[in-house]
């Protein structure tokens, strides 16, 4: 069974149907791209799968369970995280902080025990920080936790943004434009990343980007995306060569 | 301060327990007028520091402190008044009524965003003003008066403490990260799993919780109770409180709210020194405010910055 199953989905602000009968599906562990021009509805599709927008009609099926409409806390609880194509950080509290908000999801002591400060308090809030750093390593930032992640480089902030987005520990990650405004040294760095993130930690990646370099390196499976509707679906390879593909998205006849 | 302690807190309180205790043993050796300042600054910092919690930690913008400082001082008024209930049960009772009605107003209200947030729980305030005028149970607009004096030093600052510490425990703690975390970024905030609305309503209660326990204390200390004291004014007067000492400072409120109850007075000596007929006091003192907003905008202590957590 699959793990992410979207199943028809629409979507329309007013009367723009910015989304239509979107009908996708992931296995567990892959690695599949979403690319299309802007407008085209990519973050829309993510916005719906983490409940942020509820489709007008179709449904979402996580691991299993149906989450249409669901709010996106109890989504993100269930095991999807994703980033945020502009950068949404936690921008007054450390880097270490950021990463501990969505560390400590699966341990909330009760109220009781915060304001008490039970040794119990001290052991998870111990837990909470270790998930924390061992997210902050696979990005590269442990060294960077006490610094205000609004004081971040633009590229580490993106960075920042995935570490805290394995720390809630997900099945599936979504990535809205990792390497946007990333030199190409950092989008290497980022490639090295999302193979970590799917080799090492295991995780299913649905990708949306518009670096062709990377999407091209690493993507198993690409989705194409055009006015809301699915115009290609294949293998890079195959992606390269379809001729609605390099009309609708590329405009010119060459990739890469 | 207080959050470095760690695991010494309990020690911590208990000294100072014993040593506001024994202030209290020597207040009668005060000047009165001082004592009452004194009392006056320790119960501002409880309003101060609990609407630090809504506002500054949690980011909604409150303008409803009165109104919830005015439920617990009638309730535990009225309950002291009739019932002859002891001192502390009232002002928890007090302040746990002011927090059931921060949930029933937080609920609807908190779906939404700064201005109008503000301007729905000035409603708030209002509405519990209005009502309070109109319950002759408890004077209505003639006032509530003969209510025991139970109030002392020891009882004002040991409520300080006990807000300070709480406070401080809330702000270093999983929940006090997602109440942060609300401030910053709710949209983020929603995709790390923080169930936003659970946790802006939890701020409310708190804060609430401690405003009507405020009011207790001071509803005990003035013997008398007329609903023209909680209107949005006295709201407002905490909010500068607030936004002079940092927003999202702990420490902060709790400075500015002593500053802002003695310069006030303070300022009395001026017309005494000038030997003038007008008393230019309020004058100075907000231009004092006026002026401390422009050297440092972000507030007396600076808000917004702390450690992460315990060492």
């Amino acid at each position: 069974m699959s793990l992410l199953n979207l199943d028809k989905i629409s979507v329309a602000f007013g009367g723009l149907l910015a989304v239509s009968d979107f009908t996708f599906s992931m296995e567990d562990r892959e690695l599949v791209g979403l690319i299309g021009p802007n407008g085209a509805g990519k973050t829309t599709v993510f916005n719906v799968i983490t409940g942020y927008h509820i489709p007008i009609s179709g449904k979402v099926t996580f691991a299993g369970r149906d989450i249409t409409g669901r709010p996106p806390n109890y989504i993100a609880k269930l095991g999807i995280s994703r980033t945020f194509q502009n950068i949404r950080l936690f921008s007054n509290l450390t880097v270490l902080e950021n990463v501990m908000i969505a560390s400590q999801m699966h341990s909330y002591p009760s109220y009781l025990h915060s304001l008490l400060r039970t040794s119990y308090f001290y052991r998870e809030e111990d837990t909470i920080e270790k998930r924390a750093i061992k997210a902050l390593e696979v990005v590269g930032l442990s060294k960077l936790k006490d610094e205000i992640s609004k004081n971040l480089p633009y590229g580490d902030q993106r960075k920042l943004e995935i570490a805290r987005a394995i720390a809630t520990e997900p099945l599936l990650i979504l990535l809205d434009e990792p390497a946007a405004g990333m030199n190409p040294r950092e989008t290497e760095e980022l490639i090295g990343i999302i193979r970590i993130l799917r080799d090492d930690l295991g995780l299913t990646i649905f990708l949306i980007e518009h670096d062709m370099h990377v999407v091209m390196n690493i993507c198993e499976r690409i989705v194409v995306l055009n006015y809301g509707e699915i115009i290609a679906e294949g293998t890079p390879d195959e992606i390269k060569t379809k001729p609605e593909v390099l009309e609708a998205y590329l405009g010119s006849a060459t990739i890469g | 301060m207080l959050d470095r302690l760690g695991k010494f807190q309990y020690p911590f309180l208990i000294i100072c327990i014993v040593f506001i205790y024994g202030i209290n043993l020597l207040s009668s050796y005060i000047n009165p007028y001082y004592l009452q300042i004194i009392i006056f600054s320790g119960i501002n910092i409880i309003l101060a520091v609990s609407l630090n919690v809504i506002n500054g930690l949690c980011g909604q913008f409150s303008l409803g402190h009165a109104g919830f400082m005015a439920v617990g001082a009638y309730l535990s008024a009225f309950l002291t008044y009739y019932y002859k209930v002891p001192f502390p049960i009232a002002l928890i009772a007090g302040g746990l009524a002011s927090g059931i009605i921060g949930i029933g107003v937080g609920i609807p209200t908190l779906r939404l965003r700064g201005d109008y947030l503000a301007i729905a729980t000035l409603g708030m305030g209002e509405i519990i003003r209005v009502v309070l005028f109109n319950l002759d149970i408890v004077g209505g607009a003639r006032g509530f008066p003969g209510i025991p004096k139970y109030t002392d030093f020891f009882w004002v600052y040991l409520i300080v403490m006990l807000v300070l510490l709480s406070s401080y425990n809330l702000l270093k703690s999983p929940q006090g990260r997602a109440i942060l975390s609300i401030r910053e970024d709710e949209i983020a905030a929603e995709a790390m799993g923080v169930d936003t609305t659970r946790f802006k309503i939890f701020a409310f209660v708190f804060g609430s919780f401690w405003a009507g326990v405020a009011g207790g204390l001071w509803a005990h200390y003035l013997q008398f109770l007329h609903p023209s004291s909680f209107t949005f004014m006295k709201s407002v007067e905490i909010l500068v409180m607030i936004v002079l000492g940092g927003l999202g400072s702990i420490g902060g409120s709790a400075v500015s709210a002593v500053f802002l109850t003695f310069l006030p007075e303070a300022l009395r000596y001026i017309k005494v020194i000038f030997n003038t007929t007008v008393d230019p006091r309020m004058v100075i003192y907000s231009l004092l405010l006026i002026l401390t907003m422009l050297l440092r905008p972000q507030g007396l202590i600076g808000g917004y910055r702390r450690k992460v957590r315990d060492q």
